[in-house]
């Protein structure tokens, strides 16, 4: 894959030297994990920069459930010391690139899951799973009707019969 | 809870938008008023939208979707339109026979009344002219009257929005808005809307004198001094205020909420005057921004202000010299005068008067505080550009339109000038060779060239010679011009009419 660089082993810090976050979710769970691999979200960087120049290290609350919190682990722990184009803030993506296989099969959940787990990857600033969440559900609605559309996207038609006559609103390609 | 994309934030709504081909793109535009606000909104998005709908798209196989060299001829095409005024379509509608009303244009827009067999109800026709360089298929919609009457006063708004007419039957007479879809994307989805005069709380005699935006202006009735109205059509809201204004003919209104009238016209004491008036805010308060780019309080408290007072000059003192042509354009306050020279031996003068008022206006106003600044005629000279003495035996017509002025054909020739003073369209021109360039002298320009400001960028001109087709030449026609070129209909007895584009511009 060519978004996906592996990073020379010998500089991957071997577990347990790096240091640990206590996140917080909104059901009030408690998770405890390494501050390596949470690196890729830069919401979560930012923090522990804060951290760093205060020298104060506290929990870090977060407004989405452990269910997704979990979720958003699991994704990073995969990519544990993978260097991912789309997060690498200097380097713009040079294009589209496809979902990555482990991706797909990582985020083949319902709709409602995959709305807050984007929601989730945006507020925690990782762009390669706000990338792939992107594609995941537009490929959810591709080649699907108007009306399709609205189930998938949790969406009510809210124009008026009127506007939706009207062809500004109204769509046939 | 069910959660839903409208959850997201819009930057990741895009994203996701982003990664859909056109089609899907499509069919999200009609899903909900938000995500159809959205799309509407990203310029990357409407670009591929764009490109699909005009078959331009690569690499999507679509309905509209043409072959590559199609695609290269269009390109080309594109570009050689900039160079030189010529034919690109020409319609001929049977469904428009027994039509007998000078058209209203906008753009590729036409629209006119018919009147039926017996004379007791008139239709209303919107035409939109088909354009193969722009990949737009020619329609039509019809709204007949709903009870017995007549149309009259037509007009066409520039934003191609909004039609104005007024209903006339024995028994009433009623200012009618309709609002007009058009889209592009799928012409044969057009709609008529429409709000009703009533609703607007307007007096019963108000005649409709020009629309720009949301703003309509009316004089509320015939003849008299009235202030007149000012109406948001959208918002519904108007109000009379300010100095009352001859009811006069011809009244404009421009994108910057300038004014221009003629007064004077029907009274033989009084020469013909041409006024141009600045909306300004009731309040002194509110202060009028120098750019003069504001945006109108949605309660519409303004107050009229006469800023300018032009006499119309030697060739319009006599007020029998008047055939109706009075014609602003509304980008940069160029107005094609046409006079009759005499009544004994026919022949006109066509005097376009452009000027930098709005930045004149501004000037004078953070000066001393004067609520109105007199600008005689000849001091015109100095802040606008007056092309005077372009002498036609017998002109059949001519036309303002953005940053361009027509003349029609004189006498049996059949040739049309077509003066362009757009500094990007004069620049190319200059720099391909392709058109006469006219400089201010040539045309008679009491053009001194200093602290004019923006008339530096409207001269030189260039002067663009368009013969007519051979099947043309001697027919009666009325021609207008509009952004994408001129339109041309032609009045083949009381039969026919051929509607012509000749677009010269994208």
């Amino acid at each position: 894959m060519p978004t996906i660089v592996s990073v020379d082993d010998s500089t991957v810090p071997g577990e347990g030297s790096s240091r640990l976050l206590l996140l917080v979710s909104s059901d009030n769970k408690h998770i405890v994990v390494e501050e390596d691999i949470m690196s890729r979200s830069r919401f979560i960087s930012k923090q522990v920069e804060g951290f760093e120049a205060t020298s104060q290290r506290h929990a870090i609350l977060l407004p989405f459930s452990s269910f997704v919190l979990n979720k958003v682990i699991e994704y990073c722990s995969h990519y544990r010391g993978y260097y991912l184009l789309e997060d690498d803030p200097d380097a713009a993506p040079p294009g589209r690139s496809p979902v990555r296989e482990w991706d797909q099969e990582f985020l083949d959940v319902d709709r409602n899951m995959l709305l807050r787990i984007i929601k989730a990857a945006h507020y925690l600033e990782i762009k390669s799973l706000v990338g792939s969440c992107a594609r995941a559900i537009a490929d959810m609605i591709r080649g699907k009707t108007t009306e399709e559309m609205r189930e998938i996207l949790g969406v009510e038609n809210d124009f008026t019969p009127e506007e939706e006559h009207s062809p500004s609103s109204k769509c046939t390609g | 809870m069910a959660r839903s994309l409208l959850d997201l934030p819009n930057e990741t709504s895009l994203g996701i938008l982003e990664t859909l081909k056109v089609q899907d793109l499509l069919a999200c535009y009609a899903t909900c008023r938000r995500l159809h606000t959205l799309i509407a909104s990203s310029v990357a998005l409407q670009y591929t939208i764009e490109l699909y709908a005009s078959g331009m798209l690569d690499g999507v196989r679509g309905p509209h979707t043409l072959p590559v060299q199609d695609r290269l001829d269009r390109l080309r095409r594109h570009t050689a339109a900039w160079e030189e005024l010529r034919w690109t379509n020409r319609v001929s509608l049977p469904h428009l026979i027994g039509c007998d009303c000078f058209p209203k244009v906008s753009g590729e827009v036409v629209t006119f009344q018919r009147d039926d067999e017996d004379e007791e109800i008139s239709s209303l026709y919107v035409q939109l002219i088909p354009s193969e360089l722009r990949a737009i298929e020619g329609k039509f919609v019809i709204h007949p009257a709903p009870e017995p009457s007549h149309l009259t006063q037509i007009h066409l708004d520039a934003a191609q929005e909004l039609i104005v007419f007024r209903e006339r039957t024995t028994t009433f007479h009623r200012l009618r808005l309709r609002s007009l879809f058009v889209d592009e994307f799928h012409p044969s989805a057009w709609n008529l809307g429409f709000i009703d005069y009533e609703n607007l709380g307007l007096p019963q005699q108000a005649m409709f004198q020009d629309v720009c935006g949301d703003l309509l202006i009316m004089s509320p009735g015939p003849r008299e001094a009235y202030p007149p109205i000012l109406l948001n059509w959208k918002s519904g809201l108007s109000e009379a205020n300010g100095a009352a204004v001859e009811f006069g003919t011809w009244m404009f209104l421009d994108d910057r909420h300038t004014l221009s009238f003629v007064v004077g016209k029907n009274n033989p004491r009084q020469p013909a005057c041409l006024r141009i008036s600045a909306l300004a805010p009731a309040n002194p308060a509110e202060a009028v921004p120098p750019s003069y780019d504001f945006v109108l309080p949605e309660c519409l408290k303004h107050n009229i202000m006469v800023h300018g007072e032009a006499p119309l000059g030697p060739n319009f003192e006599s007020a029998h010299a008047w055939r109706g042509c009075f014609y602003p354009d509304r980008a940069d306050r160029l107005i094609t005068l046409r006079a009759l020279t005499s009544r004994s031996a026919p022949g006109f003068i066509i005097d376009v008067l452009a000027s930098t008022f709005t930045r004149y206006i501004a000037a004078h106003k953070s000066a001393a505080g004067e609520p109105a600044v007199i600008v005689p005629w000849d001091a015109w000279g100095t802040h606008g550009a007056r092309f005077t003495a372009l002498e036609f035996p017998a002109v059949s017509w001519t036309s303002s339109g953005f940053r361009r002025a027509l003349w029609g054909r004189s006498g049996d020739s059949t040739v049309l000038t077509v003066l362009d003073y757009c500094p990007r369209r004069v620049a190319r021109a200059i720099a391909r060779g392709t058109a006469t360039v006219l400089h201010g002298a040539e045309v008679g320009a009491q053009y001194t060239g200093a602290d004019v400001g923006p008339l530096h960028t409207l001269l030189p001109c260039i002067a663009t010679e368009f013969v007519l087709p051979e099947d043309l030449a001697h027919e009666r026609l009325y021609a207008s011009i509009c952004e994408d070129g001129v339109v041309f209909v032609k009045r083949h007895g009381q039969l026919d009419i051929v509607v012509d584009a000749c677009a010269y511009t994208i």
